[in-house]
């Protein structure tokens, strides 16, 4: 599958949203999670396309599709399936000027370019809010997902919490998750890794269905299953603008964070540093362009 | 590449093109025959000044979202009020009439466009509101049952309801012909 074709694909999507006689949805920020939840009975189908865009030198696409169905339990509990797959394309993109490094096989030639469509992994979500940000003080809610594939298995655990302002029109989010993952390295088996990372995101909503705001990543990566500062191996930022649009059944969001700064904490890591920003297996200049497109049902 | 991405980031500036249709459920002549039947409406439009919006947010505790008040002096006496609400990603419009006395008589949802929550617009639930005043609670979970699942439209409805019940008190009560 050509980027040409994702894009067209996109655009037929588009038009069928066009055609709709009106549109809906969630999904206020690309990043960020909110504590909204679906309501019981009702579900939801989500496309989501992410472009990790640009490494240290040459060309560096990763681009990575999640098709997910979200589902309402009860009014406080969505559960939710993943099926996730990519497009990578790269040439010369590391800091070397070679073909290696994030999610490029460790057995592929780095003297030549790599172009792959890949079956990820499918992941499942469940979302538990124990209070609502629309008549408690805040909104707070439990997120646990567990993630099994050919390459990666990994549960990641976050706490979500929400408050609004301005008839909550102005909705400020917190995320603090942690994910704990056995990554496969080729000819070295199955290597342990570890995350924490804090997003924050503000979105206000400037007109009927269409919300403006902005979403900031911090990024803490460790080697092991332990968040000790000397098994830790980078942090990163990323910051970036948002825009969502809502209507009664569809809803749009795009997201761009870009990789402001990062710092290594090993040799290995430092090697992987260029313009304060880091990339190696792990990161990329835009990480990343994010695009959600979603249609809920009764 | 870049120049795809970025058409890919700007593709829902295309969806400006199919804003919603309004579920329109109720007409402004229709609500207000409804809450009195056989009684004739005359419009008593108006702009909010500084101090009544002031007052009307410090006896209801609500922010004011429009100063064009839309009332209807009633023959049979009361006051009819059209109003908006802000809902999940619209505007949801709604109307309350109010007595001769001052007590709410009917809530009625106009129009509602969002993809959940329309329990709002369910009879016993608005019937919560009928004989409150100015000066009630209407809150949530303790005055008026919260809808679950339906939580934000059943806060901004009751809210709207409260600030209405405010307005009618500091402009409308005392307009008396």
């Amino acid at each position: 599958m050509s980027i040409s074709k994702a894009a067209l694909g996109v655009a037929a999507a588009m038009t069928l949203v066009g055609a709709q006689p009106a549109v809906a949805g969630e999904a206020l920020f690309g990043y960020v999670y909110t504590t909204d939840v679906m309501p019981k009975g009702k579900y939801e189908v989500e496309q989501w396309i992410t472009d990790r865009e640009g490494q240290a030198k040459g060309r560096f696409h990763d681009v990575l599709m999640r098709s997910e169905v979200e589902y309402g339990v009860t009014d406080n509990f969505q559960v939710s399936g993943y099926l996730n797959y990519s497009y990578l394309n790269a040439s010369g993109n590391s800091v070397a000027g070679t073909t290696e490094g994030l999610d490029i096989p460790a057995d592929h030639d780095p003297a030549k370019p790599y172009r792959k469509f890949r079956y990820d992994g499918v992941s499942a979500e469940a979302v538990w809010r124990v209070l609502s940000p629309y008549k408690d003080p805040i909104g707070l809610a439990f997120y646990v997902e567990p993630e099994i594939g050919p390459r990666e298995n990994a549960v990641e655990v976050k706490i979500l919490a929400q408050k609004n302002y301005l008839d909550d029109r102005l909705v400020l989010a917190a995320n603090l998750w942690t994910e704990v993952e056995k990554e496969k390295v080729e000819g070295e088996g199955w290597e342990k890794a570890s995350v924490w990372e804090l997003d924050l995101g503000a979105s206000y909503r400037f007109r009927p269905n269409w919300s403006a705001g902005l979403e900031f990543r911090n990024h803490n990566e460790y080697t092991g299953w332990t968040l000790d500062h000397s098994n830790q191996e980078h942090t990163a930022f990323f910051f970036g603008p948002t825009l969502h649009y809502g209507g009664e059944r569809w809803f749009v969001t795009a997201t761009a964070l870009y990789q402001l700064h990062a710092k290594a904490y090993s040799d290995d890591q430092r090697a992987q540093i260029a313009h304060g920003r880091v990339y190696g297996d792990e990161h990329t200049t835009w990480d990343g362009l994010r695009l959600k497109i979603g249609r809920t049902f009764q | 590449m870049r120049s795809r991405l970025l058409w890919l980031a700007a593709a829902p500036v295309a969806l400006v093109a199919t804003s919603a249709m309004a579920k329109v459920y109720l007409g402004v002549e229709q609500a207000q025959a409804l809450a009195f039947p056989g009684a004739s409406f005359a419009p008593a439009f108006r702009p909010l000044n500084d101090a009544q919006v002031a007052e009307i947010q410090r006896l209801s505790g609500v922010h004011v979202l429009s100063r064009d008040l839309k009332a209807w002096r009633v023959s049979t006496g009361g006051w009819f009020i059209a109003d908006q609400v802000v809902g999940k990603h619209e505007f949801i419009t709604f109307s309350v009439a109010i007595d001769r006395t001052g007590a709410v008589k009917d809530v009625e949802i106009l129009e509602y466009r969002e993809s959940y929550g329309d329990q709002v617009r369910n009879s016993a639930w608005r019937a919560q509101f009928v004989g409150k005043r100015n000066g009630a609670k209407l809150r949530l979970d303790d005055d008026i049952k919260n809808i679950s699942g339906a939580t934000l439209s059943s806060r901004h409805v009751t809210d709207g309801v409260k600030r209405l019940l405010a307005t009618h008190a500091v402009v409308l009560a005392s307009d008396v012909r």
